[in-house]
């Protein structure tokens, strides 16, 4: 009966609580939401405390979304639906909410308090002064938000009232984003026994309020809006969160979406008006097809115990006016409350939004029609959202108690606010449903708003408590209005027979685990009046996330003995193995026995805790840096060792070095003053005892890597001279004015020419040719090779012209240089660069130098030819192959 | 009738060997499929597959295109070298999915060893 009494309150104090919520735009209000909605109603109009916990996203998409923070009214919207709520219910009723902001993490603005005295004007200035300056978030992280208030809800529902009905009003304007973590994170939202499921199984209504815009930056997908959808209730267009079909035990959730900022209020209040049991009705624009010249009809039926209307864009000089059914007119200005017939009007106005009710707190309205004159034209149009009250209540009984092992009957009883039972032939049609443990039973009509039923409460496991749910929805006459559901659920315990104890807890419910840890409750039972009794713990069935492991059920002792009429409390406690995420959900099987030890009575009494680890964020966030850094570092490092090793070369006591005086013409080249290009004794030994890998091999042009910077590029491989100008076989042939060439690690594959820079008369170029290779399996074989090699060489012309162009290059920054090297003899040659070049690099042309080669090649005397060693300056017999050296390699000469 | 030289001589053309290329492959594909086993990481057997997947995507696909540039370095030594590119491109691609996904699995090993 207090139920009804509290929503008769909330009906008629709704007309003298100033300003309500308005509509808002409801228009995607599922099935599943109407029946969440009216779920908590049931919840408000039944219990002693309701718990709101406002979240408000502050993520930087809202300066795209909602530049003009629209929120921040819309909060204040909500606070005044809340708060009207509050007044409404009296005394019986307290409402507290609190304040708070999330985007990758939850931050408390306002704590806890009840919406009496200053709290509300607290939370309203902690919503003007933060929210428009709380835009700049990086994420927009649900599991932040939804975790959060529901610590929050917990907590403070463990501290005030562990019945009160718990409610998120969660607003977002973005799709799911945590950067890379993002499916991380809608894993741990969606996953069974994940954290939507931890807030359903807690009993917490989350209401998502989602403020979606389709076009322009901060829009959201269709995809990601689904995903709200469905974490706020289940499942949205085939996307599905949380265990699905969502369990019936498990709490309200909807969704309700803006698609604008300026819509953001209607919605809000559209929220506050379905919490307070309000149906959605119709949604229309005036002047229009159903509010032909700015009147709209409101048809009231019998059986209805009033409607809200909210108005958006009423003008502030005409007010609208209300026509009862018999012709009384009353202007609606703020402010405005009037008995009109037997209900009471009430009218307010804020910041735009003009709330009016009519509400018949008395048996339902007589029916009739209401006309509301806007006085919208078409320049200056009204927006209506109308919502109905059917403003009847359930109330669930057994007359008799549920004693277990008989038949036992169960009551309906359907009543108006002030306990006037609702009679069935004011409608067209009025359905109630009862559902028993989840199994639908049949009632039966008993009387004027009565139904009832019989229900068997078997002997052996027997639950502790039924879980009872009944809906009512009922179709108005004659305007054929759809009412409900209205629903209501109780939890009623079963009763032993008189020669047992009486077992008073209807359900474990034990406080959330955090990281490791353990949580406790307790069984009450009180004794029977014939003697002592007993009590054992018969079974233990539990099921928990993986991670928890092993969880152990242990009270004080397995039996407990029950003196006669004594009030004894014995403790539970529930230890995991290990912290997990989830929830522990299960059930005791208690084993009963009568007073004189002849019968046993086995209850199941659930057990239910939810177990979060908390996550180290700092931690995280290194350790994937750390990770990630290995994972990067490891493959760079790997990879510049595989250029560090692979960029070698390979040498061993048959590497042999050749090199045979040539001159280049852009035909091709010709041996100088001999008629084979290669001999023997063109060839030496490089003197390496054993096979290794050098990263460099000197001579008459020096062989050398370049390791690039990037590791995963390619080495590069150079024929370098300090002296004259190189070229190699390969394009593009000459480099850097002459000074590298470019090179291949199988040296095998290219032959270079070491050339003096200065051109003959005729244009050609005299030079050294240079080869590099192993002596396998002969020298008679390699030469073959090799000159057939510079035979099959093509592109002598291109190579001849880009040698033209890097001697060029190198010289023609210095014009004065050109013409002193045409005057310059043979014997000082112009090096690159000009002569002040060349006076700095004369050492291969004029002075003696230090030597490039350790084991300069033999020249026939008299020879015109560049000779490199001539020009050194070294006397002494030139080396010949058939000279005894310390180093010598042991293959080369040898069969 | 026509003389042709009577030297016919036969030579050992080198190629990279394909199996660095194809086991870096495979590692990097392993550990990209593991991603979507991986996506919730409050599951322990998440964070038990994401372990071999950073192994896999993080350590055993860089070493396996450190062993195939080693092998493709010596073949290319040899003057009757036969580059084979395609290895290079399957080593390039593994290596990318392989370090891309490894970011992920990183992220849940990181997110267990957190808690």
């Amino acid at each position: 009966m207090r139920g009804r009494a509290l929503l008769g309150a909330i009906l008629g104090l709704l007309l003298a609580a100033a300003p309500l919520s308005a509509a808002g735009q409801t228009g995607e209000l599922s099935d599943v939401g109407e029946r969440s909605f009216a779920d908590v109603a049931a919840c408000v109009a039944n219990s002693d405390t309701l718990l709101v916990s406002m979240v408000v996203d502050q993520s930087g998409s809202l300066q795209n979304t909602d530049p003009a923070n629209e929120r921040v009214g819309a909060v204040d919207t909500a606070i005044e639906a809340l708060e009207g709520l509050r007044q409404t219910a009296s005394a019986e009723l307290d409402v507290q909410m609190n304040l708070a902001v999330f985007d990758g993490s939850y931050e408390e603005l306002v704590g806890w308090g009840s919406l009496a005295g200053d709290h509300a004007q607290s939370l309203r200035d902690a919503a003007a002064r933060e929210l428009p300056v709380r835009n700049t978030g990086d994420f927009t992280d649900y599991r932040a938000a939804l975790s959060g208030a529901e610590r929050s809800l917990t907590s403070r529902s463990e501290a005030v009232d562990p019945d009160a009905c718990k409610v998120v009003l969660w607003f977002t304007d973005g799709r799911l984003d945590v950067g890379e973590s993002t499916q991380a994170a809608r894993a741990e939202l969606c996953a069974p026994q994940g954290i939507a499921d931890s807030l359903r199984g807690n009993h917490i209504a989350v209401v998502a309020l989602a403020l979606f815009t389709e076009q322009g930056r901060g829009a959201v997908s269709q995809e990601d809006a689904n995903l709200l959808r469905a974490v706020a209730e289940g499942s949205a267009d085939g996307v599905e969160c949380g265990t699905t079909p969502v369990p019936e035990s498990f709490s309200g959730r909807a969704y309700l979406r803006a698609s604008d900022a300026a819509a953001l209020r209607r919605v809000f209040a559209g929220a506050g008006t379905l919490i307070e049991g309000g149906q959605q009705a119709l949604s229309v624009t005036c002047p229009g097809q159903e509010c032909i010249e700015g009147q709209f009809r409101v048809p009231l039926d019998r059986g209805l115990s009033g409607f809200r209307l909210v108005l958006d864009g009423v003008q502030e000089d005409r007010p609208p006016v209300m026509r009862s059914p018999d012709g009384q007119a009353v202007e609606l200005v703020s402010g405005t409350a009037a008995e009109v017939g037997s209900g009471q009007l009430a009218a307010s106005t804020k910041e735009g939004l003009t709330v009016v009710d009519l509400t018949f707190a008395t048996g339902g309205s007589p029916g009739g029609s209401w006309v509301l004159d806007t006085h919208a034209t078409p320049q200056q149009v009204t927006v209506i959202d109308l919502y109905y009250f059917w403003g009847v209540g359930l109330e669930i009984r057994a007359p008799e108690g549920l004693t277990i092992g008989e038949s036992s009957p169960l009551q309906v009883l359907l009543s108006y606010a002030d306990g006037t039972p609702v009679d069935p032939a004011d409608y067209q049609s009025l359905a109630v449903r009862m559902q028993v443990g989840g199994q639908d039973v049949s009632l039966v009509p008993d009387g004027p708003g009565s139904y009832v039923t019989t229900h068997d409460v078997p002997a052996q496991d027997a639950p502790a408590a039924l879980e009872i749910g009944v809906t009512a929805e009922a179709v108005s006459s004659p305007s054929s209005v759809g009412l409900g559901p209205v629903s209501g659920s109780a939890r009623l315990q079963t009763v032993l027979p008189p020669s047992y104890a009486t077992l008073l807890t209807h359900e474990l419910r034990m406080p959330q685990i955090v990281g490791l840890g353990t949580t406790s409750g307790a069984l009450q039972f009180r004794g029977s009046e014939r003697g002592e009794t007993r009590v054992c713990v018969d079974d233990v069935r539990i099921a928990a996330p993986e991670l928890a492991g092993e969880v152990t059920v242990s009270t004080a002792g397995q039996c407990l003995a029950i003196p006669a009429n004594d009030e004894v409390t014995w403790p539970v406690e529930l230890s995991p193995a290990g912290a997990a995420d989830g929830r522990i959900q299960g059930s005791l099987v208690l084993s009963m026995t009568s007073v004189d030890s002849s019968d046993t009575i086995t209850v199941e009494v659930p057990v239910g805790a939810s177990m979060m680890r908390p996550v180290n964020e700092p931690l995280r966030w290194g350790l994937v840096a750390g990770l990630v850094l290995l994972g990067l570092l490891l493959p760079t490092a790997i990879a510049w060792l595989t250029n560090l090793l692979n960029g070698t070369f390979r040498v061993g006591p048959r590497t042999v070095l050749a090199e045979a005086p040539v001159r280049l013409t852009p035909q091709g080249l010709e041996p100088q003053a001999r008629t084979a290009l290669l001999t023997l004794d063109d060839f030496r030994g490089l003197g390496f005892a054993k096979e290794s890998r050098r990263s460099r091999i000197d001579g008459p042009v020096r062989l050398t890597r370049r390791l690039p910077l990037w590791p995963f590029g390619e080495v590069r491989y150079e024929a370098v001279t300090d002296d004259g100008v190189v070229v190699s076989s390969l394009d593009p042939y000459t480099l850097k004015g002459g000074r590298r060439a470019p090179a291949v690690s199988n040296f095998g594959d290219v032959f270079f020419l070491r050339l003096r820079p200065s051109p003959n008369e005729d244009g050609s170029y005299d030079g050294l040719l240079v080869i590099v290779d192993t002596d396998d399996p002969d020298l008679s074989t390699v030469i073959r090779r090799r000159e057939d090699q510079v035979q099959r060489f093509r592109d002598w012309s291109a190579l001849y012209e880009r040698l033209e162009e890097q001697v060029r290059q190198d010289v023609e920054p210095e014009p004065a240089a050109v013409a002193t090297r045409k005057s310059a003899s043979p014997s000082a040659p112009v090096g690159p660069g000009g002569p002040s070049d060349a006076e700095a690099r004369p050492s291969l042309w004029d002075e003696p130098r230090s030597s490039l080669w350790e084991d300069p090649p033999t020249r026939p005397e008299g020879d015109s030819v560049w000779d490199p060693g001539a020009d050194s300056g070294r006397s002494g017999p030139a080396p010949s192959r058939d000279r005894e050296r310390s180093d010598k390699p042991r293959s080369i000469f040898d069969d | 009738m026509t003389d042709f030289p009577a030297e016919v001589r036969t030579v050992d053309v080198r190629t990279v060997p394909w199996w660095p290329a194809a086991i870096t492959l495979v590692a990097a594909l392993l550990a990209a499929v593991l991603v979507p086993l991986t996506l919730d990481t409050s599951d322990i057997g998440s964070f038990r597959l994401s372990v071999v997947g950073y192994v896999l995507g993080a350590i055993v696909v860089p070493v396996g295109v450190a062993v195939h540039r080693f092998r493709r370095e010596e073949a290319k030594r040899s003057p009757y070298y036969d580059p084979r590119y395609a290895y290079d491109k399957i080593a390039a691609v593994a290596m990318a999915v392989g370090v891309l996904s490894s970011v992920w699995h990183a992220f849940v090993v990181a997110t267990e060893l957190a808690r």
